[in-house]
């Protein structure tokens, strides 16, 4: 598996606490990688850290392997871009002097593909307009601009959604999707808006107090989200019997309790049971959104 | 480093603040030229260009200050810096950047002001203290504000947050009220006689030692710091009254080295957001 981007056991420790608390993550090449948790929880620390600003207390990270001791972690730094809390932007400046102020800032050679880029935003048309005068969701789309100018394979996005309008979000989710898709961009969104998240990302991380509390891939996570009815029975084992022989898909969550996800004729099925004789001590269909995974995961405390 | 100088200096380009305060000079610095050597002729006062052409000494200070605080507050309040360190810029690449970037802001500052002063050339002809005198004090000029620059840079990446720009302008009027304290102390005679009023008229006293007056190691010690703080290089420059260049302009290498040094260590531990 080769990861652009794995923590072990970071540490920041701020003056009032710590923000985290050895955490451990792996951000898989290729993937959009959803990191999920409260405000507070760590989400922008390690952001910071990744990108520079700050140096963690403990604990180290690698990007693209390279370890953050190393002083190329520099160059590692060359082939990410990021936007992280608001987007990073001289509101004094139009869209496309932000974006030639980076492509110096980058050392890039000429001012090729800067229109593309603005273009690929849908920020061409923005001519002498000021930044200071953009909407939130343009000073997103610019902030994004900038972090792609130096054509990264790896995009960190801290809250790309925040204080946007369904219109801009759903513009910054089809963004996101085609530099991935397109380009093969790793992404790493930090986000607490889940159902937002659930349409973009293929892993998720999920953090709480500082800890990766789960990390898991999105199919691993729709199977546990996935609609089923969860059988409780006596014994489990005749139960998988009979689900074989229906040539139904059921995951086995303990000795006697069993997932079953396609719909199965309960009928039949209680009566295959009984002639095992497996007793049926509860039925009730189960189906669990991110959003409760994620209230499971980390329990319902109240934000910091 | 390179990269981040050729950015700033595009940025600077666009930069009202910066615009203002070269403007604010050129035309402080013609306008004041123009109207003293006038006043001069038209009082029948024999007049050098020399006498009024380091007047700006002064105040270039503030406008150094002023730019370099907007320059350098609108990476942390627009989050700029962040583009910088995130694409693999060192802090340190970062810092000397900025610091260049103030440093040749302030010299275009100092060009106006020089360029602006030979308005009184045509009314009252060239320097006659001699071209090298003029060349001397520039160059003096020039080193004060390199330390300048340096203070301010200190200032203004070291302190985030709007605060960061008060506290750069008010760097400068902390640095010139103690320069003019000290210019004071030392301007003292050594020597002083004292006025009696009686029912008479007025009586002069005969000449005494000045009570006020600092010698011995404490004069030293006071000229030093006089030569240590920019500002008080810019009284002296404006009276046209260095006293020991020398000292002077390694008082200016240090100072420049030190806040730049610091800065450079405190910036490679800063917290950023």
């Amino acid at each position: 598996m080769e990861y652009i981007l794995e923590t072990n056991n970071l540490i920041k420790h701020y003056k009032n606490g710590r923000a985290l608390n050895g955490l451990t993550m792996h951000v898989e090449k290729g993937a959009i990688y959803g990191f999920v948790g409260r405000n507070g929880a760590g989400k922008t620390t390690l952001i910071r850290l990744v990108c520079g600003l700050q140096e963690p207390t403990e604990g180290t990270f690698t990007l693209y392997g390279c370890p953050n001791q190393s002083k190329e972690i520099t160059r590692a730094r060359r082939r990410m871009g990021a936007v992280v809390e608001t987007p990073s932007i001289y509101l004094s400046m139009t869209a496309e002097e932000n974006l030639k102020q980076q492509y110096q800032i980058l050392g890039l050679p000429s001012y090729d593909g800067l229109k593309d880029l603005l273009e690929l935003v849908r920020l061409g048309n923005t001519g002498k307009k000021k930044a200071r005068d953009f909407s939130l969701g343009m000073r997103q789309r610019l902030g994004i601009a900038v972090a792609l100018a130096g054509d990264p394979d790896f995009l960190i996005l801290d809250e790309p959604a925040n204080g946007l309008d369904p219109q801009g979000i759903v513009e910054i989710r089809e963004l996101i999707l085609r530099l991935n898709r397109e380009r093969q961009i790793t992404v790493l969104i930090s986000s607490h808006i889940l159902d937002e998240l659930s349409r973009l990302a293929t892993h998720y991380g999920f953090v709480d107090n500082g800890r990766m509390v789960k990390e898991i891939s999105a199919p691993e996570l729709e199977a546990s989200c996935r609609k089923c009815l969860r059988l409780t029975v006596s014994d489990a084992r005749p139960l998988t019997t009979a689900l074989d022989k229906m040539g139904l898909e059921y995951s086995v969550r303990s000795d006697t309790e069993v997932d079953v996800y396609d719909a199965p004729s309960v009928t039949e099925l209680t009566l295959a049971l009984h002639n095992a004789g497996c007793e049926v001590k509860n039925i009730h269909e189960h189906d669990e959104s991110l959003e409760s995974y994620y209230m499971n995961l980390v329990g319902g405390g109240s934000d910091d | 480093m390179t990269n981040l100088l050729r950015a700033n200096f595009f940025r600077m380009r666009r930069d009202h603040m910066f615009w203002t305060c070269f403007g604010t000079v050129l035309a402080c610095s013609t306008g004041f030229m123009i109207f003293w050597c006038r006043d001069d002729i038209q009082h029948g006062l024999q007049t050098k260009l020399e006498q009024y052409y380091f007047n700006m000494a002064l105040p270039l200070g503030l406008f150094t200050a002023m730019s370099a605080a907007m320059f350098l507050n609108a990476e942390y309040s627009e989050g700029t810096i962040r583009n910088k360190l995130a694409v693999g810029h060192t802090r340190r690449e970062v810092y000397l950047a900025h610091f260049l970037t103030v440093l040749t802001a302030s010299l275009f500052f100092v060009a106006a002001w020089l360029i602006g002063g030979c308005a009184g050339i045509p009314m009252v002809g060239v320097w006659e203290c001699g071209f090298q005198v003029v060349a001397f004090y520039a160059l003096i000029a020039v080193c004060f504000t390199a330390a300048f620059a340096a203070i301010f840079t200190f200032l203004g990446l070291l302190l985030s947050g709007r605060s960061a720009t008060v506290t750069v302008v008010l760097a400068w009027f902390a640095l010139l009220l103690g320069a003019s304290v000290i210019e004071n102390i030392l301007s003292e005679p050594e020597f002083a006689s004292g006025i009696i009023i009686t029912a008479e008229g007025m009586q002069t006293t005969d000449l005494g030692l000045n009570p006020h007056y600092v010698s011995g190691a404490l004069r030293t010690f006071y000229e030093f710091l006089r030569d240590v703080i920019p500002a008080g290089q810019a009284i002296q420059v404006q009276s046209m009254a260095v006293l020991d260049p020398l000292r002077a302009l390694l008082c200016d290498l240090g100072v420049t080295a030190i806040f730049t040094l610091g800065g450079l260590a405190f910036f490679e531990r800063k917290d950023l957001k």
